[in-house]
């Protein structure tokens, strides 16, 4: 059982290194320079955050820990601040942090939803919500992520409605009666403005909610 | 093998009883077996409408309660041989008939004639629901404003959790003037919202108020714009091409109304 006494375990932004507190650090790190050498081609060409749980580290197995592993790879931010008493907490964020590969902006389940969502119709999905139709006023479309609208979005529609500010909403032809991403609740313009013949993305940044054209590959948002 | 047609639209006001009546008296004029089934019961119209009011014996609640047979409560038109109207109840409301009561005597009507026009009520609640049960196939009207619009594709996303997914529609009261002009929603921008097939288009005409008030149908009317229109949905019913607002009887009206559904251009 001695080799499995490291565990990797892959987290949002990084990887969390779960070892035994029984293990003496020596063979902790030819552990860890082993596991990683086996996924070298994984890591190669980006910085690796990595997070340590399990056991404390005092500062200069700290020091020692980084320094050995970051001869086999370019290291980001490196934490060990997860001790064994927040095992459980950890356990918490784990889950959360599941729960963020499965519903999220970046990585997640979608619903696709074919035809027209109407008048008091409500489309509602913890992830991503894709529409192959259009979206009439008085229709509501609630998403924990993305909203993607291939067609008229003229209903409302609410990206991030767990709090992800990241989410964002695009359509063919963007013009809703209200939009909300996050915490952002806006409306369109009193003065009615020329029907956009062209693909819209609505998104965060700040505290300000922008409306862009959607230029593939142009990508800032 | 009758086929039974719910009429319905949602907003009140738009044209639904009028439209029932012209259509089911188009149909009888080409010769075929028409009733027409008011389902507005405790705000019944549908008689006045037709002119049929003084006629009315026994209606469709005596008829599911077995008070009568449906025979008795039956109306025939005065002037079209194929036509009758089964009125609603105009005493009652719209909790004395279930759905399943009304899918049952939609059956029995469409044993006898051939067609089964139903007048829903305004709304979305119990009355709407016992007019869509029996019925196979749905028409929606709406008139060319924002609310009707409205309340229209609401009756769609319903129609179709009704079991009824590919309703037709029919653009009540459109002004060719207040659209040249651009003061009213044009055929394509209802279209466009809407997303169903169109199977006609009235024009907005004085004519239909004076034979509402007299009991006779715009479609007998030959000077009647929207009569003509009535009459060439009837026939578009029956399954013949008709070009959508062909009118031969005013031709400076044709060449607007080329440019309106021609090719789109406003």
């Amino acid at each position: 059982m001695k080799e499995n006494r490291v565990f990797f375990k892959g987290i949002l932004g990084g990887l969390q290194v779960h070892v035994d507190p029984q293990m003496e650090l020596d063979l902790l790190i030819s552990q860890l320079k082993d596991k990683l050498a086996a996924s070298k081609d994984f890591f190669s060409g980006t910085a690796v955050n990595l997070v340590f749980t399990g056991r404390e580290f005092s500062d200069n197995e700290k020091q020692h820990v980084i320094d050995c592993i970051s001869r086999q790879i370019s290291l980001g931010n490196v934490d060990f601040s997860i001790s064994i008493e927040k095992e459980e907490e950890n356990m918490a964020e784990t889950i959360y942090e599941t729960a963020d590969k499965i519903y999220g902006t970046e990585e997640g389940m979608a619903k696709f939803f074919r035809g027209t969502v109407r008048n008091g119709q409500r489309i509602d999905y913890q992830g991503n919500i894709i529409i192959m139709g259009d979206v009439n006023p008085g229709a509501e479309i609630i998403a924990g992520g993305n909203i993607i609208v291939l067609g008229n979005l003229r209903g409302m529609a609410h990206a991030g409605a767990t709090g992800d500010m990241n989410a964002v909403v695009i359509a063919l032809c963007l013009q809703p009666t209200q939009l909300r991403i996050g915490n952002i609740i806006t409306r369109s313009p009193e003065n009615e403005i020329e029907k956009p013949h062209y693909p819209e993305i609505a998104y965060i940044n700040g505290d300000n909610l922008f409306i862009e054209p959607y230029t593939p590959g142009k990508i800032k948002y | 093998m009758g086929e039974v047609y719910v009429i319905t639209s949602g907003k009140g006001g738009v044209g639904k009883t009028t439209t029932t009546a012209n259509i089911g008296t188009a149909l009888a004029m080409e010769g075929k077996k028409v009733v027409l089934l008011d389902a507005d019961i405790g705000l019944r119209n549908l008689d006045v409408v037709l002119g049929l009011e003084n006629r009315i014996v026994y209606d469709l609640i005596d008829v599911v309660e077995g008070a009568c047979r449906l025979k008795q409560a039956l109306v025939k038109d005065k002037r079209f041989d194929g036509l009758f109207l089964l009125p609603a109840a105009q005493t009652r409301d719209k909790n004395a008939i279930s759905p399943k009561q009304m899918q049952e005597l939609c059956k029995e009507l469409r044993d006898q004639f051939d067609y089964v026009l139903i007048d829903c009520p305004a709304g979305i609640e119990q009355g709407f629901k016992n007019a869509v049960a029996g019925a196979d196939k749905a028409i929606v009207v709406t008139i060319p404003e924002v609310s009707a619009v409205r309340d229209a594709d609401r009756i769609i996303g319903l129609l179709a959790s009704n079991g009824l997914p590919y309703p037709e529609l029919i653009i009540n009261r459109l002004r060719i003037d207040m659209v040249k002009r651009g003061d009213m929603m044009n055929i394509d921008d209802t279209i466009d919202i809407l997303g169903i097939d169109l199977l006609g288009v009235v024009p907005d005409d004085e004519n239909i108020v004076v034979s509402t008030n007299k009991g006779e149908p715009a479609v007998a009317n030959d000077n009647s714009l929207a009569g003509k229109a009535y009459r060439n949905i009837a026939k578009r019913i029956e399954g013949q091409e008709i070009p959508i607002m062909d009118f031969e009887s005013d031709n400076s009206l044709i060449d607007k109304l080329k440019r309106l559904f021609g090719m789109g251009k406003k």
